[in-house]
């Protein structure tokens, strides 16, 4: 069996350690200017690979970050579980009765703030792909048009719902409704994600697309229904039962990694099983506030930096830095997302100031965005180029995004 | 038939009080409740049958009347055919019901839950109140223990003032006003980089707006002589509520009628009224205020 030796297993260890204190410093900083917390992530990660220090120091830089042995397949793995649990901690904060409760508002905001951006995107791509870098007669350009569209209709809940505690609007109608909306697109978003890289990676297999659906649907059905029926019947036993916290952990992270190896297994991918396992675990009414605390804590503060610096690892953001890509993708997401969330809460009865306030809490991506990006491009989906330009306009959204919710809703706290 | 005057018009005082007769194993119970409550308020009965109209069961009724010593003249027999909860929402709608008494079991079978009985099913969708007795008495004794949900909802204030009337009606002196604190979303906002103590203050100024709204929403209440505890419980809409009331063993519980008429999603996806239909805990009075919520809320 290959396994870390003695010196890798120091060099794994030293690299773990430097992205996790490295990114804890640069987000500390970072809080006196409200930034995101994955801003400081992603700056680490950039000057930490072949971006600055890879640069700079190329030999020190392969020895703590090395591209050959078993340290990269080792820090591969602890990548991979990373998604999978920043997919189950967003699924755990998407409650649809949220949705089901603000009604008409809500509905009109979070179906106009996805089908909007997704037209966006999808045309965009499907007529020009010259613009992203695409010859115009690829053979994954309908796949790429497709992604594009998804990346621009999702919307990044932790950082939106950051920016309506900070603004004392997290409790106000404006705050319900893009809190309820961003859940559904969410939701939405990551559901059509995973049917895309699914039929991606069995392209020219003509039964998948309705395999893939039925696969998704009864998966999603089974789990928000009787599974959720039979974790509510669990949880009161377990919390009561089995050691505190502990035992709750352990279901928990065993439900999400059993439910992410099954859609892998059914050739779905890993995320979906994650994700929907998030919903069916966060949803229900016996979890404790602190458990779930606990849960988040845990998964942002030593999964979320390590997957965040590993992306500026990974991935030269100078060389790939195209200007023209990212201008063109920002104003394509500020069109969509703006036109869409806005038009939709106008046209659910808010006020048109107010609606502008929903369109550009909605237009926060975050972490969300960064996490589809990189499995976009782990897939091949996805050039660097365009990469690079998911992953700034997911930044340049979220920064811009409270000022401007800020100025629209004139902050009047509920 | 105009409606247009019932526009507006506050929950109480009752002066109609429908009743479905379904001939039920409780069904008498339900009407010595139903009879006793039309005695107090001095509201006329209306019996709502749905189903063929015979004689033996017009008989039933009268002599069940009789036996309650109720003065026939007061009440109404109502028959109607075919869907039975078409049927009484219809009845109900034509005589300009205040109150509907319906029996209910506390809990039912997960099938029946998802596709809805009848008295659910009413709950769900009716445009007047709703007295949801989970065990009627053939003697039937006042309330005692009464709570009342407190929400930012247009439709409180007339729900509290509900709970006053009933207060004069039963004579009951004091009422548990209780407001649910929900903490859904802090731990994802405040999970990246705060302090410990920024969570805790985050948390502190949540529950102290939740007690501030409180006891503002009390000031509905003018002069009264009824003893008003208040209480703020932690945890989801519906499900805490549900579960503070069968813990302290209430009497009733006094709650908004739903904004919107509540669907199969919502029983999938439970939330606020779909968590207390569930598994009922304790008796329910559902109070149907007619100013429409979702173009007040500015």
């Amino acid at each position: 069996m290959n396994k870390l030796d003695h010196g890798e297993l120091i060099i794994f260890l030293c690299s773990l350690s430097l992205m996790l204190i490295s990114s804890r410093v640069l987000a500390e900083l970072g809080k006196k200017w409200k930034l995101p917390l994955v801003m400081g992530e992603l700056i680490v990660g950039i000057i930490l690979g072949p971006s600055v220090f890879g640069m700079l120091f190329p030999d020190s830089f392969s020895t703590i970050f090395p591209s050959t042995g078993n340290v990269p397949v080792a820090m591969d793995g602890l990548i991979s579980l990373s998604v999978v649990l920043l997919l189950f901690v967003a699924g755990m904060e998407v409650q649809l009765p949220q949705l089901l409760k603000q009604g008409k508002v809500a509905m009109f905001t979070s179906t106009f703030s996805m089908v909007i951006p997704f037209f966006t995107g999808f045309l965009t791509a499907h007529f020009f792909p010259g613009f992203f870098g695409l010859p115009d007669d690829g053979p994954n350009n309908f796949y790429f048009a497709l992604f594009l569209g998804t990346a621009l209709s999702i919307s990044a809940l932790p950082v939106i719902a950051r920016i309506l505690m900070d603004l004392n609007l997290f409790r106000s109608k404006i705050g319900m409704v893009i809190i309820a909306s961003a859940m559904f697109n969410d939701l939405v978003g990551w559901i059509i994600f995973t049917v895309i890289l699914s039929l991606f990676r069995k392209t020219g297999d003509n039964g998948s697309v309705w395999y893939t659906i039925i696969a998704i649907l009864g998966f999603g059905l089974f789990m928000l229904t009787l599974g959720k029926k039979i974790i509510d019947r669990i949880l009161p036993w377990i919390q009561n039962k089995i050691s505190w916290p502990g035992g709750v952990l352990s279901f928990a992270f065993s439900l999400c990694l059993i439910s992410a190896a099954f859609t892998e297994a059914i050739h779905l991918h890993a995320i979906l099983g994650a994700f929907i396992a998030g919903i069916a675990v966060g949803d229900s009414v016996h979890l404790h506030e602190k458990a779930r605390e606990i849960i988040h804590q845990f998964i942002t503060n030593f999964f979320a930096p390590l997957f965040f610096v590993s992306i500026g690892i990974k991935v030269n953001f100078i060389e790939n830095f195209d200007l023209g890509i990212v201008l063109f993708i920002c104003l394509l997401a500020y069109f969509g997302k703006l036109t869409g969330a806005s038009l939709g809460a106008w046209w659910g009865g808010m006020t048109g100031r107010e609606a502008l306030a929903v369109g550009f809490g909605m237009n926060a991506r975050g972490a969300m965005e960064i996490i589809l990006g990189t499995l976009a491009f782990n897939e091949g989906l996805i050039n660097s180029q365009v990469y690079v330009a998911l992953v700034i306009m997911a930044l340049v959204t979220s920064i811009t995004s409270g000022p401007f919710i800020k100025k629209f809703s004139g902050v009047n706290p509920a | 038939m105009s409606f247009e005057h019932l526009k507006g018009k506050p929950p109480y005082p009752f002066h109609t009080i429908c009743m479905a007769v379904a001939f039920s194993p409780r069904w008498e119970s339900l009407l010595s409740e139903s009879a006793f409550l039309s005695r107090l308020s001095g509201a006329k009965l209306v019996l709502i049958h749905v189903g063929e109209k015979t004689t033996t069961k017009e008989q039933k009724i009268l002599k069940a009347l009789e036996a309650r010593q109720y003065d026939i003249s007061k009440a109404q027999i109502i028959w109607k055919k075919g869907n039975t909860v078409k049927g009484i929402l219809e009845a109900c709608k034509e005589n300009a019901a205040d109150l509907l008494v319906l029996g209910a079991l506390r809990r039912e079978n997960l099938l029946n839950f998802y596709l809805g009985s009848v008295a659910r099913t009413i709950c769900r969708r009716a445009k007047c109140s709703i007295l949801l007795l989970e065990n009627p008495r053939h003697t039937p004794a006042p309330f005692k223990k009464v709570f009342v949900h407190v929400s930012d909802n247009p439709k409180t204030p007339h729900t509290l003032q509900t709970a006053e009337y009933l207060a004069g009606l039963y004579g009951f002196n004091a009422i548990t006003a209780v407001r649910e604190i929900d903490f859904s979303g802090v731990a994802m906002a405040t999970a990246d980089s705060v302090t410990a103590g920024d969570t805790t203050r985050t948390k502190r100024e949540i529950s102290q707006t939740e007690e501030d709204s409180l006891h503002h929403a009390l000031k509905v209440f003018k002069d009264t002589g009824l003893e008003i505890k208040e209480k703020t419980i932690k945890g989801k809409p519906g499900f805490a509520l549900s579960n503070y009331t069968r813990e302290k063993k209430a009497d009733l519980l006094i709650i908004n009628s739903p904004d919107q008429k509540l669907g199969f999603l919502d029983r999938v996806f439970t939330h606020d009224l779909e968590f207390i239909l569930e598994d009922l805990p304790s008796n329910v009075l559902i109070v149907h205020s007619r100013i429409n919520a979702n173009t007040s809320h500015e």
